[in-house]
């Protein structure tokens, strides 16, 4: 049971959004800070970092991705009393759950009206609205999104959006219906590339009683700035007062009015030995030029400099200009090859 | 010349089992002692502070990997391995050549030293000497160093062997002559002579007039019969001088620790706990497990009851099961169990040895370990029974 709410604090026009969502957890009020982000996880762990180690870091919510318990159907994790926060110890942290992995949506096999189709290490599983709310209400999240109908084929035709807008309301009634009191049911926005069907799904889904929205962008094989504007179209339909998700967006969402994006960015860059080293400034990015350095470029070899010196950077920059997002949050998760050490860092 | 301090404060009234006390530049080690095994400067997936917070007093590096990479220009530049790798306590390096022996198949011993194939251009040959291996040990600056040695498989058998023990003393002798920083490193002799208990013998007495801080027995784990390998170990803790740490290179099974620990041995090394880690396999007092398995996936017990590590206060077996060779995170949680399960375990030697009931102490550990005594190892109820130790009784 978890007590939630959201409140926007200020807005600069429709798209920028400032809010906090309250939630409490381990008898404790927390809060967190949009906007912000689900920290992403394989397996329900945060890659590469044991419990001691993610301590170190401040993060409060966590992305979970069902698809990655579904090798064995029910997971065995629903026989564990006591809940998903305990059993993947994340007591004190927000757990947002989807079917799908919000880093990548993997092709596997159709969808129909009772089930949908998802990737496991062990081949093709399917899994029906009804078997989700079941382990939503074991597991019994912060928050979860409720099951979508998401387009994997290019160029879908006008019956297939509209069956997919209708498959995702039904799914979304048949949730809200069966969710445990205390868990938050976030609707999923579709409508794929149709104006029209955007609109509807949006609309339809605000007159259900969620405590949020998703929008997933990782259907729309398009570039970033298509995948924008058919963003844009779904928030013009969306209430202001509730928080909104996007996956497969990066910082340019927060130009939309995004209020929690999921964190499969810094998850990539780590594996490619990549260290970030940008800040957000009030002016903009700083550091665009290089956001990251390539740890395993052989000129680092001599290099004894931290991977990004915090208190050097910030007295050079506050001369000239004003951080304005003290808690700008970034892992810097070096795992080198052949050292494998596991290091973290965060800016601020 | 010595870095080291050493003094025995405790001894089994019944086997030749001790506990110590070791000073070393970079602070105290209890013996007896495992050092769990950095290659590379570090534990895969273990950090400094986490190695810290198990009690870990020494880490052993991997000359070679680290000759390679960082290579040793760079580690004179940054003062060192505990300096790059941000390590405050001891460490101990290996002399490089048993890495070049096993690793690269060409590799050719002469007086002068081990030639290999370069692993730069696979082309040109390379040359490790003693010197050039106790210069790289001098850049590094572990606070026990390693004399280059001769090592012949220890299933070798005829002349080859007698002529490894020779060398190692020869090579000792230069190794002494090259080792720059004796304040503040100690080089240790390692004693060769493979199976043969007379040229074991003689490797002793040549080594110990050369007075080094503390003395290794080598060339074994290599494969021999475990009948053998202890009466070894035994002859070696016999006729080493009792006012010396003595060091059994490549031993880091549970068994192996309590035996050798009853013939006298104080420090062992061993990529076993954290290298069957990344199969899967986590320690435990009652032998190991293989959380692959699928028997674990609703297991929702700590992988071991009373131990207080991350991975066993956080978590249970099932959830390491559904992390465990997917993700580097299963990897990293049973490394720190078995780092941990190991330090236990030599901690709770030194305990048993203290309070003077080792010999229950190896009894229970053998009951629990094993099962029955149908399954204790025949080699290991000799050895113990050697050192008064009836494991039947
Ligand atoms: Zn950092
Ligand atoms: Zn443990």
């Amino acid at each position: 049971m978890s007590g939630f709410s959201f409140n926007l604090l200020k807005t600069i026009d429709p798209r920028f959004r400032l809010g906090k969502l309250i939630f409490s957890r381990n008898k404790h009020e927390k809060i967190l800070d949009t906007p912000n982000w689900f920290v992403y996880t394989m397996r329900g762990s945060v890659p590469h970092l044991t419990p001691d180690n993610l301590q170190t870091i401040p993060v409060d919510a966590l992305g979970i991705t069902l698809e990655h318990f579904l090798e064995a159907q029910p997971p065995p994790s629903t026989h564990f009393v006591g809940g998903i926060h305990k059993f993947l110890n994340l007591e004190d942290y927000l757990l947002f759950f989807d079917v799908r992995d919000s880093g990548k949506l993997q092709h596997i096999s159709f969808n129909t009206d009772k089930f949908v189709s998802v990737v496991t290490d062990q081949g093709c599983r399917k899994v029906t609205p009804e078997e989700y709310v079941r382990y939503m209400n074991i597991y019994n999240p912060d928050i979860f999104a409720s099951m979508a109908d998401l387009i994997s084929v290019k160029n879908p035709s006008l019956k297939r959006v509209k069956k997919s807008v209708d498959r995702t309301l039904n799914w979304l009634d048949e949730t809200l219906e069966k969710t445990e009191e205390g868990i938050h049911v976030f609707g999923v926005v579709t409508g794929h590339d149709r104006h029209e069907e955007r609109v509807r799904s949006a609309q339809e889904t605000a007159s259900r009683n969620v405590a949020g929205f998703v929008l997933n962008g990782l259907d729309l094989d398009m570039t970033s700035k298509e995948r924008l504007d058919l963003m844009k179209i779904s928030l013009n339909h969306l209430p202001k007062n509730k928080p909104r998700v996007a996956y497969g967006l990066g910082a340019p969402g927060l130009t939309i009015g995004i209020d929690i994006f999921d964190t499969s960015y810094p998850s990539e860059e780590t594996s490619l030995g990549h260290g970030l080293t940008f800040l957000i400034l009030e002016n903009g990015i700083q550091n665009e030029q290089e956001k990251f350095i390539n740890l395993w470029d052989n000129k680092y070899r001599t290099d004894f400099r931290p991977i990004l010196d915090g208190s050097e950077l910030i007295k050079q920059l506050t001369s000239t200009s004003k951080i304005k997002r003290p808690s700008y949050k970034t892992i810097i998760n070096w795992v080198n090859t052949s050292w494998n050490a596991v290091d973290m860092g965060l800016i601020q | 010349k010595s870095a080291l301090t050493w003094e025995i404060i405790a001894k089994c009234s019944t086997s030749k089992a001790r506990v110590g006390k070791l000073i070393l530049p970079h602070g105290p080690v209890d013996t007896p002692v495992f050092m769990p095994v950095g290659t590379q400067g570090t534990l895969k997936g273990i950090t400094p502070k986490q190695l810290e917070e198990l009690g870990c007093q020494i880490m052993l590096n991997n000359t070679y990997h680290l000759g390679l990479k960082p290579s040793q220009e760079l580690l004179e530049q940054i003062g060192g391995s505990h300096n790059f790798q941000n390590w405050n306590r001891n460490l101990l390096t290996d002399s490089g050549g048993f890495q070049m022996v096993s690793l690269l198949k060409l590799a050719k011993i002469t007086e002068q030293g081990v030639e290999f194939q370069s692993p730069h251009d696979n082309e040109s040959t390379m040359l490790l000497t003693p010197e050039h291996s106790i210069s790289l040990q001098n850049s590094i600056g572990a606070d026990i160093i390693m004399q280059l040695d001769d090592v012949v498989s220890s299933v070798t058998t005829g002349p080859r062997v007698e002529e490894a023990m020779d060398r190692s003393i020869r090579w000792l002798d230069r190794c002494i002559s090259a080792h720059k920083k004796p304040d503040s490193q100690n080089l240790f002799a390692i004693i060769q002579g493979g199976l043969d208990m007379d040229l074991r013998k003689k490797c002793v007495e040549e080594m110990v007039l050369r007075d080094t801080p503390g003395y290794a027995i080598g060339g074994l784990s290599g494969g021999e019969e475990k009948d053998i390998f202890w009466r070894v170990v035994t002859l070696c803790t016999d006729l080493l001088p009792k006012n010396k740490p003595i060091y059994c290179m490549g031993i880091g099974y549970t068994e192996d620790l309590v035996v050798c620990s009853a013939l006298g041995v104080d420090m062992y090394d061993c990529v076993f706990p954290t290298r069957t880690a990344r199969f899967g396999n986590a320690l435990t007092s009652k032998g190991s497990l293989n959380l692959k398995s699928v028997k674990f996936s609703k297991d929702f017990q700590p992988i071991e009851k009373d131990c207080d590590c991350v991975a066993c206060k956080s978590y249970t077996r099932s959830y390491i099961h559904l992390q465990t060779t997917k993700e580097t995170v299963g990897c990293h949680l049973i490394s720190l169990h078995n780092v941990a399960y190991q330090l236990r375990l030599m901690r709770n030697i030194r305990q048993a040895i203290i309070e003077d009931r080792f010999p229950s102490f190896v009894k229970q550990t053998f009951k629990d370990f094993f099962g029955s005594e149908e399954k204790y190892p025949v080699w290991a109820i000799n050895a113990l029974k050697s050192v008064n130790i009836d494991l039947l009784s």
